[in-house]
């Protein structure tokens, strides 16, 4: 009570003990200036915390690249690149596709796009795309931004790697051609595993040239899967966030790959989920797929992979999930028409990099 | 609830001219809300001045690389905050100083409302906080 009738409380004291009189007030003072104290230090130590946060989130180191495309005995070559936009140097591999006489081909083309803490050498990229490649696709599977051999940037979760994918676009459209005896590239489509099919999404709605997408186990917003599966306590989720965006100019809650896949129509887009992930809930599947068939020109595909965890589709299904795909790309960009083949490469040749 | 106590008080034991000197008038309230919006008003003036500088060496640096350009992002991020504390801390020093001052010209209730407004700008700047731990 004597908080809240200070100076009475004061006064009262200040009758009873006349030797050391106390300003009117006093412990009201005192409440108000330890309340100033602790909420100044929790506050200052909550805002550093989560720049600190924001700080180690944002850089995860690089995985080096540990296979080649010659593993699988394709043949490839290194390309280089730069992302739409801000220019950044990425790094990849382009594989030509092989066609059932042995000759090459780089018609068909697929950009791989990986997922966080990846890179273009991961069993996943690797296994799928030297898959697709013997079958007829040509592949261009590269490191995004902070990722394997390209350059160090911060981790955006699809808000600046779209740009990434927007660069490959722009490589395989107007750069210089990786196997020059084969020619241009004539249709692109897109494979992008967990952020890398998010990201992908992202991109394609703004670049047409992307004709057709596979989307495994990508996210339809990625706020509620940092808010679920991340270590970072729950109150310092929303800071940590603000904090991103103040430092790196990361607007998280704008990756919201869900808003914008119905402006993919009337490409056709393919999902696909395994039904026990846990990273990304099978939900997001649906609801991907839900507001891609809002648009009344939408060509949606979906698949769930009965007891696939995260992007472990393709391991649990083997030749019926690159069977499916293939199906799904030849559908959507024809079947392979090139009149210009290179020489099939010798069986000793294959496996090196040409 | 303080006012009213300390009104009865203070018309009880104070002398006519004390009471005229206790009585909240505009004047009053202009100096209380002075004393407590200033350390706020310090606080958000370093803090947009931390997003600009931020702002602006992110624009600087963003040729150097994203080690470069993070490496001064930070920096300038944490002498902001620090920056921001000592701010804030003076100012509520100067304040207590000046509601010292009121307490020793008799001015109590004046003196009294001011501190309950810093008071009150301790639970503003915790506010974010607050609602990102109640929200989550």
């Amino acid at each position: 009570m004597s908080l809240w009738f200070p100076t009475i409380h004061a006064r009262a004291k200040a009758t009873t003990k006349a030797s050391a009189p106390r300003p009117p007030g006093h412990r009201l003072r005192k409440f108000i200036v330890a309340l100033i104290v602790i909420t100044e230090i929790l506050t200052f130590c909550y805002a550093g915390l989560s720049v600190f946060v924001a700080m180690r989130v944002e850089n995860t180191p690089p995985l080096p690249i540990t296979s080649t495309p010659a593993a699988y005995g394709l043949a490839y070559r290194d390309v280089t690149f730069y992302s739409r936009v801000d220019h950044l140097r990425l790094r990849g591999w382009f594989i030509p596709g092989v066609l059932p006489d042995g000759h090459l081909t780089s018609q068909r083309t697929i950009i791989m796009v990986h997922g966080t803490g990846s890179n273009r050498a991961a069993p996943l990229l690797l296994g799928l795309g030297s898959a697709l490649a013997k079958r007829g696709f040509a592949i261009l599977a590269f490191d995004m931004r902070g990722m394997g051999e390209s350059a160090p940037a911060p981790l955006s979760e699809g808000y600046f790697e779209q740009r990434d994918v927007l660069g490959a676009v722009d490589f395989l459209r107007s750069g210089p051609v990786p196997y020059p005896e084969l020619g241009r590239t004539h249709v692109i489509a897109g494979w992008g595993d967990s952020m890398g099919a998010s990201t992908m999404i992202l991109a394609a709605v703004h670049e047409p040239a992307v004709r057709a997408i596979v989307s495994d186990s990508g996210f339809a917003a990625i706020v509620p899967l940092l808010e679920s599966n991340t270590q970072i306590p729950g109150a310092f989720i929303p800071s940590v966030l603000l904090a991103t965006r103040i430092l790196y100019g990361i607007d998280f809650y704008a990756t919201r790959p869900v808003d914008m896949v119905a402006r993919i129509a009337p490409r056709p887009i393919f999902f696909i989920q395994g039904t026990a992930d846990r990273v990304v809930p099978s939900s997001n599947l649906k609801v991907l797929a839900v507001a891609a068939s809002s648009n009344p020109q939408a060509h949606v595909l979906t698949w769930q992979v009965k007891g696939a965890d995260h992007i472990q589709s393709f391991k649990v299904m083997g030749v019926v999930y690159v069977n499916r795909v293939v199906t799904f790309f030849t559908q959507a960009l024809g079947a392979d028409t090139s009149e210009v083949r290179l020489a099939s490469v010798n069986k000793s040749q294959q496996g090196v990099k040409t | 609830m303080t006012p009213i106590a300390e009104s009865t008080q203070s018309k009880s034991s104070t002398h006519p001219e004390q009471e005229a000197h206790d009585r909240y008038s505009l004047g009053h309230v202009v100096h209380i809300v002075a004393v407590v919006l200033t350390p706020l008003a310090l606080l958000s003036v370093t803090i947009v001045a931390t997003l600009v500088g931020i702002a602006f060496v992110r624009n600087l640096t963003a040729s150097g690389g994203f080690f470069v350009e993070q490496q001064y992002v930070i920096l300038v991020a944490f002498i902001g905050l620090i920056l921001a504390a000592v701010a804030y801390t003076t100012s509520i020093i100067v304040a207590f100083k000046k509601i010292n001052k009121w307490h020793e010209t008799k001015k109590t209730k004046k003196a009294i409302g001011a501190t309950w407004g810093l008071g009150m700008t301790a639970i503003i700047i915790t506010l974010p906080m607050l609602l990102a731990a109640f929200i989550h």
